[in-house]
């Protein structure tokens, strides 16, 4: 098997990693490769060039790493593509930044990766520590993690094909409920694949009735708080809230 | 009668796609034309749109080989804005992470000299070498490439006693790989046989160009900012910059070979006196104001502007970085010069194309 890389804009690290693990797989002629191997998300000047290659290309195209699945850190960028599917058909993505030599050599012998010992891998969230407030997602420097509330539930959605690995997420959370766990992320063939979901209950509204604030971070706001008066408007959600400052401001007004 | 012969970006003896087009005349190099661009992804842009904090993890992603160089630089600035002074073990373990950087990025070069030069038995013990380094850096930081140890006021993790002696067993083995290096690099040997006398850069040229880091050094000008510019606290440690005045292929590698050494003694050094210490010390208040810092990456001086105007977003970034300092001397390197050398020529100036377009 022959690997044949071309580098559209990544930053050498997925490049020197392919390197250390298929040193003796790589070719210089693409036409005696088959596989195209693709890093870096793809800026204008390079667009032409990827796809002349691409055209005379007949065997299966590889991304390697979050940069040419997503864009990854440089997403909003002006000059780099947002993920290389808007311009060639993909058939395995290798997400990472940059993904371990173990990681591509065993997707090269076609078996899934074990543990790596002391290696960043994906990050994993402790459903019964998790209070769901959303700092890791803030934190998140190229926006894998985001938060979407659905009726009685907040879904945390953690996509590995956007993640970069850097253990902020780890950093800034408060309760130790996220872990960059030593199970590396491994090759996959849909996109859909690489995306975690994790669930976590609503409280209601007192007032209205719909849901807003995660049941275990109220409970963890109650603890922490003695006086009636403010726990009665921490289970109120801000539209009710601003409802009720109003009708005060108004008697206020009334009875002067 | 004149040719142009051509080095595409997909041409694959580079890692980093760049292009150049050689106007030949009895294979002889007259003139290059040298164009970069290819891995442009408005990485200072991006910097200007985003909070500090994600700053750091972008500059960590400038360059693949010299990402802690450029994470570390950009903290450096930011301690600056704000006169934070990290405590003396954060320094230490800064140290230590930028000269293991050093090593595998030295190493790095000589695998892609062998490369060109079709070393392969040299190339095969070098890649191996290199490996346990890394999986060393991979037992520090949690990443092989993008060690995310840095931050605003230290660093993120420790290094522990127990790795101390695989790091110091595996220093043994490439101070031992360095000095054959040196060797091999004689003139009497067959690598240095090849690299002897193509590709100079004259002491006069070097200055003029502003060239950096081991290809200044290779020229013949004593310049090293981790003596002149004293930053972290490299006052601390012996070592010698290495100078040569030959200006050739050679000379450039062999200035890195015996680098290798110097930085082992600095990493040894480092390891033996760690001193105790909290890790992260709380930054003070953003200023505003401009600052510079300036460090010695592996390539030569890397240097961040940085302008604040107290939001938590900078008014403007500008990195200049070592191989856009070191692309123009190429030409005066080239001109003259058979075309079946160019490929060698090329890469022993070890040139980033990640940190030249950003």
């Amino acid at each position: 098997m022959k690997v044949y890389i071309i580098n559209t804009g990544s930053c050498n690290g997925c490049d020197i990693e392919l390197i250390a693990a298929a040193l003796d797989k790589i070719t210089d002629d693409p036409k005696e490769a088959d596989i195209l191997v693709i890093t870096g998300g793809v800026n204008r000047k390079m667009r032409k060039k990827l796809l002349n290659i691409c055209e005379q290309f007949e065997g299966k195209i590889v991304a390697v790493g979050s940069c040419a699945i997503s864009g990854g850190v440089f997403k909003d960028s002006y000059s780099t593509n947002q993920g290389i599917d808007d311009i060639v058909p993909v058939d395995f993505y290798i997400p990472g930044c940059p993904p371990s030599p173990k990681i591509i050599s065993s997707f090269l012998e076609g078996r899934d990766c074990e543990n790596i010992e002391n290696f960043r891998g994906i990050p994993k969230i402790d459903k019964f520590k998790c209070t769901g407030c959303g700092a890791c997602s803030l934190g998140c420097p190229s926006s894998a993690i985001k938060i979407k509330d659905v009726d009685y539930i907040r879904q945390i959605i953690i996509n590995y094909g956007d993640c970069i690995y850097c253990g902020e997420c780890e950093y800034n959370c408060h309760d130790n409920a996220i872990n960059l766990s030593n199970k590396p992320c491994n090759a996959s063939l849909e996109k859909d694949n690489l995306i975690n979901i994790t669930q976590i209950k609503l409280s209601p509204c007192r007032l209205c009735g719909s849901y807003f604030i995660p049941t275990r971070q109220l409970d963890q706001l109650f603890e922490k708080i003695d006086d009636e008066e403010i726990r009665y408007y921490l289970g109120i959600c801000h539209k009710c809230r601003s409802n009720i400052d109003r009708i005060k401001r108004a008697k206020e007004i009334l009875s002067e | 009668m004149r040719e142009i012969i051509k080095f595409d970006p997909e041409f694959a003896g580079f890692i980093e796609p760049r292009l150049f087009s050689f106007s030949v005349e009895n294979n002889k190099i007259k003139d290059v034309d040298m164009e970069v661009g290819y891995a442009h992804r408005g990485i200072e842009k991006l910097m200007m749109e985003r909070p500090y904090k994600n700053d750091l993890l972008l500059a960590e992603r400038v360059c693949g080989i010299c990402s802690n160089s450029h994470s570390s630089c950009f903290a450096m600035a930011l301690e600056k804005l704000t006169e934070t002074e990290i405590s003396n073990r954060a320094k230490y373990i800064r140290i230590i992470m930028l000269e293991m950087e050093r090593l595998h990025s030295h190493l790095l070069y000589f695998v892609l000299i062998c490369k060109a030069l079709d070393e392969f038995d040299l190339l095969i013990k070098l890649v191996a070498v290199r490996e346990r380094l890394m999986s060393l850096i991979k037992s520090i930081s949690g990443n092989r490439v993008n060690y995310s140890i840095n931050t605003f006021g230290g660093v993120k993790r420790d290094i522990s006693t127990e790795v101390t002696p695989d790091i110091l067993d595996n220093l043994d083995e490439i101070n031992i790989l360095s000095e054959k290096l040196v060797t091999e690099l004689d003139p009497k040997n067959s690598i240095g046989n090849k690299t002897f006398g193509i590709g100079n850069l004259t002491t006069e040229m070097a200055g003029k160009l502003g060239t950096v880091g081991p290809n200044l050094r290779a020229s013949g000008i004593d310049e090293d900012l981790r003596r002149d510019a004293k930053y972290l606290s490299y006052e601390d440690f012996e070592f010698d910059v290495i100078v040569l005045n030959i200006g050739d292929v050679r000379a450039r590698a062999l200035t890195r070979a015996l680098e290798i050494i110097q930085t082992v003694r600095i990493i040894e050094n480092a390891l033996e006196n760690l001193p105790e210490g909290e890790l992260r010390v709380q930054p003070g208040n953003l200023k505003t104001g401009e600052v510079i810092s300036r460090i010695e990456a592996p390539r030569g001086e890397l240097a961040y502007f940085v302008k604040s105007d107290g939001s938590n977003i900078p008014h403007t970034i500008k990195i200049r970085t070592p191989t856009f300092a070191n692309y123009l001397s190429l030409k005066h390197m080239l001109i003259g010069q058979e075309v079946d050398y160019a490929h060698l020529i090329i890469e022993s100036i070890d040139p980033c194309i990640s940190c030249t377009d950003r």
